[in-house]
């Protein structure tokens, strides 16, 4: 048993808590939206190391690292505020070198790398959130095969406003079909027919809905088979599961609150420490579980239980503190400008992306306790 | 060289927990958990303590040792093994040679107090007596006769005036290991306990289905197995860095923390858990008090002290508590 990092990845550690200084003062964790020019530049900079490409195979051009290269790269920059990792150098180019076209790998998988494109997820649809084999947008091939026809709408993708490119799940066989009946396609933001219109959320950034009327995707923009995206889907979510809820994002949630608590005279109260204790001790268990999860990734386990338990304990905490800052807090934490209020408001989030908080305890029940919940 | 993270146990360290479980089932160790007001069952104790178990941690054990009581206080936690299992480490971690030499070997039994008031678990079969406060550990001695005194109408612990010494010298040894040992055991407990839970809602069924279809009966199970996972992974993690880096501060931080986590664990388990057993749960003789009785004893006696809180919240930056 080993629950420390090596040598050479806490010598990484030290490289990127290096390069994140200039970027401190980015704040483009919670709202990305108000960041996006800068936030983008970052990931340039990033680029330019190639670590975009941490655990890409060297063949793509990758460095071949082990996924705890891309976990302290990405827990870093979450600790810092500066970002959250960018989809395209994750689940979309990871499913582009597992079951893309050559045309594909080497068109996209280069200027992913490079910082150049990035993407937004088209998922959920307003009849299909948690339940993602309900999806109703349709991908119908036209009368001379050549390209298909996008028709329907999209809902709450994160961040759509801002990408190049959308990597658009669509039913392509019947409704009746579900998971069976789907296939992914990439489409430029700018292809005729997609319109990208702003959900403003409580947090002051933004969700999107993505209207596709009549958009005419060539045949060569599908990833994988046709009728066989639900597998790739799954396979790119399990790629991702080191890194989509980074702990040192709750380590500073909660020193940040400490720190507002101490600003407020109040880290002497009996009530304000006791509840802080139990907070901290969340904290520790986010890290610890997600410790797991990387060492589960690692070890070629099964991540999926793991995966499940840490993003429940991640998102509840980040919750937890930022209701625990205003409990105690008084109105003083009301205030626009002051940490706890902006944590309140963004954490709202968080137990619903990337999967609910239900989906999780379901996932436990099921895959651990053996019960149909 | 990439990492080796991993949070299973060793060949030798599962070898050890396997041979235990086989030795808890050979002695029906479960029983006597089921059973109240019965004496302390000292010759089974003595069978355990021949087997060496409470000689991991010491100070003088190899790499590796906290790690082994880990897993021996898992294996311990899952079979509700009796008596001052989590102290027993504590004291061997604290008390000089010859005297943690006699708790290895069983011949002399600890009784540690936690209270203002001399209350000690086990205290009437104790021969060495130990006491915790917000400074650490003393040695203590009885200065009145012991009373026996019954605890949730099953185990007889005792009360007597102690006065106590100076602190020993192994202190923060002993309080790190005390709260790993305390955190597995409690952990390991409460996952038996929410699987023992879990196993009834797959079978029992209520309005035509088994009740772990019911979300508002899986969920909250779901909710205890994360927490005790949790639980064990961190007093894992702690027990690997006392491994590696001694009693270092982040290993006392990572013991105090999943003591602190195993307790609200176990303890939340142990509501949620009577809950899903519904009237079968509150028999004398059914399958859960037995369960729920020895975390509930355990929790009130593991460490919430001021001492854990503080060390805890001065790392997460807040200001330390001003006394007036």
């Amino acid at each position: 048993m080993n629950t420390a990092f090596s040598g050479e990845e806490i010598a990484f550690r030290d490289e990127v808590r290096e390069f994140l200084v200039d970027y401190r003062a980015l704040d483009g964790f919670y709202c990305q939206g108000h960041r996006w020019p800068q936030v983008r530049k970052m990931f340039q900079a990033m680029a330019e190391k190639n670590w975009l490409a941490l655990t890409w195979p060297t063949r793509f051009g990758g460095l071949g690292r082990s996924p705890a290269f891309e976990f302290i790269l990405w827990n870093e920059v979450a600790y810092a505020r500066a970002a959250r990792n960018p989809l395209a150098a994750g689940i979309v180019a990871k499913s582009i070198m597992r079951h893309g076209t050559t045309a594909q790998q080497e068109y996209y998988l280069p200027r992913i790398r490079s910082g150049e494109i990035h993407f937004s997820l088209c998922y959920s649809e307003p009849e299909a959130g948690s339940d993602l084999a309900a999806l109703r947008l349709r991908a119908d091939l036209n009368a001379t095969g050549t390209h298909y026809i996008l028709q329907g709408q999209k809902c709450w993708q994160s961040y759509a406003q801002d990408m190049d490119y959308l990597w658009v799940l669509a039913r392509t066989g019947t409704q009746e079909s579900r998971g069976r009946g789907l296939s992914l396609f990439i489409c430029e933001k700018a292809s005729a027919g997609v319109r990208v219109a702003p959900l403003p959320t409580v947090d002051g950034d933004q969700l999107n809905e993505v209207f596709f009327d009549h958009v005419m995707l060539p045949t060569e923009q599908r990833v994988g088979q046709e009728n066989g995206a639900w597998p790739i889907v799954g396979e790119a979510l399990a790629d991702e599961r080191h890194i989509q809820f980074p702990p040192g994002r709750v380590r500073r949630d909660l020193e940040d609150m400490a720190a507002w608590l101490n600003a407020q005279g109040l880290a002497g109260d009996p009530v304000v420490r006791s509840r802080m204790t139990t907070l901290t001790v969340q904290v520790m268990e986010t890290e610890v579980l997600a410790l797991k999860v990387l060492s589960a990734m690692i070890n070629g386990a099964d991540a999926t239980v793991d995966a499940a338990m840490n993003k429940n304990v991640h998102t509840v905490t980040c919750q937890e503190l930022a209701r625990a800052v205003l409990d105690l807090g008084g109105p003083e934490a009301l205030l626009g400008g002051a940490q706890p209020e902006l944590l309140w408001r963004q954490s709202l989030t968080e137990t619903i992306g990337g999967g609910t908080s239900e989906i999780m305890r379901s996932v436990v029940a099921r895959h651990l306790l053996g019960l149909g919940g | 060289m990439n990492s080796a993270l991993d949070f299973s146990f060793d060949e030798e360290q599962r070898a050890v927990a396997e041979a235990l479980e086989r030795f808890c089932a050979r002695h029906a160790v479960e029983e006597l958990a089921r059973q109240s007001n019965q004496p302390f069952p000292r010759e089974l104790w003595r069978a355990l303590c021949a087997l060496g178990v409470f000689a991991s941690g010491a100070p003088s054990q190899e790499a590796g040792g906290v790690l082994s009581l880990c897993a021996i206080c898992e294996t311990l936690g899952h079979n509700v093994f009796p008596g001052p299992v989590a102290d027993s480490f504590l004291a061997v971690a604290v008390l000089p040679a010859p005297e943690a030499a006699a708790v290895i070997d069983g011949s002399a039994l600890v009784a540690v107090n936690r209270s203002h008031s001399g209350l000690l678990p086990w205290g009437l079969e104790a021969d060495i007596f130990l006491a915790i406060d917000a400074n650490g550990i003393s040695r203590a001695k009885p200065a009145s006769s012991m009373l026996p005194v019954q605890t949730l109408g099953g185990e007889t612990w005792g009360r007597c005036e102690l006065t106590t010494t100076a602190l020993l010298e192994n202190s923060p040894r002993g309080l790190l290991v005390g709260n790993i040992a305390t955190a597995a055991y409690l952990a390991a407990l409460a996952l038996r306990l929410i699987f023992a839970a879990s196993d009834h809602a797959a079978l029992r069924r209520q309005f035509g289905r088994t009740l772990g279809e019911f979300q508002a009966v899986a969920h909250p199970l779901a909710d205890c197995a994360i927490g005790a996972t949790a639980a064990r992974h961190l007093a894992r993690a702690a027990a690997c860095h006392a491994d590696q880096q001694a009693a270092d501060a982040e290993a006392t931080r990572l013991a105090a923390g999943a003591a602190l986590s195993a307790n609200r664990a176990a303890l939340a388990a142990v509501y949620t858990c009577h809950q899903v057993f519904a009237a079968i749960g509150v028999t004398l003789d059914g399958p859960v008090f037995h369960l729920s009785r020895r975390i509930r004893q355990l929790a009130s006696q593991s460490c919430t002290e001021v001492r854990e809180q503080n060390l805890l919240l001065a790392h997460a930056g807040l200001a330390p508590k001003v006394t007036a």
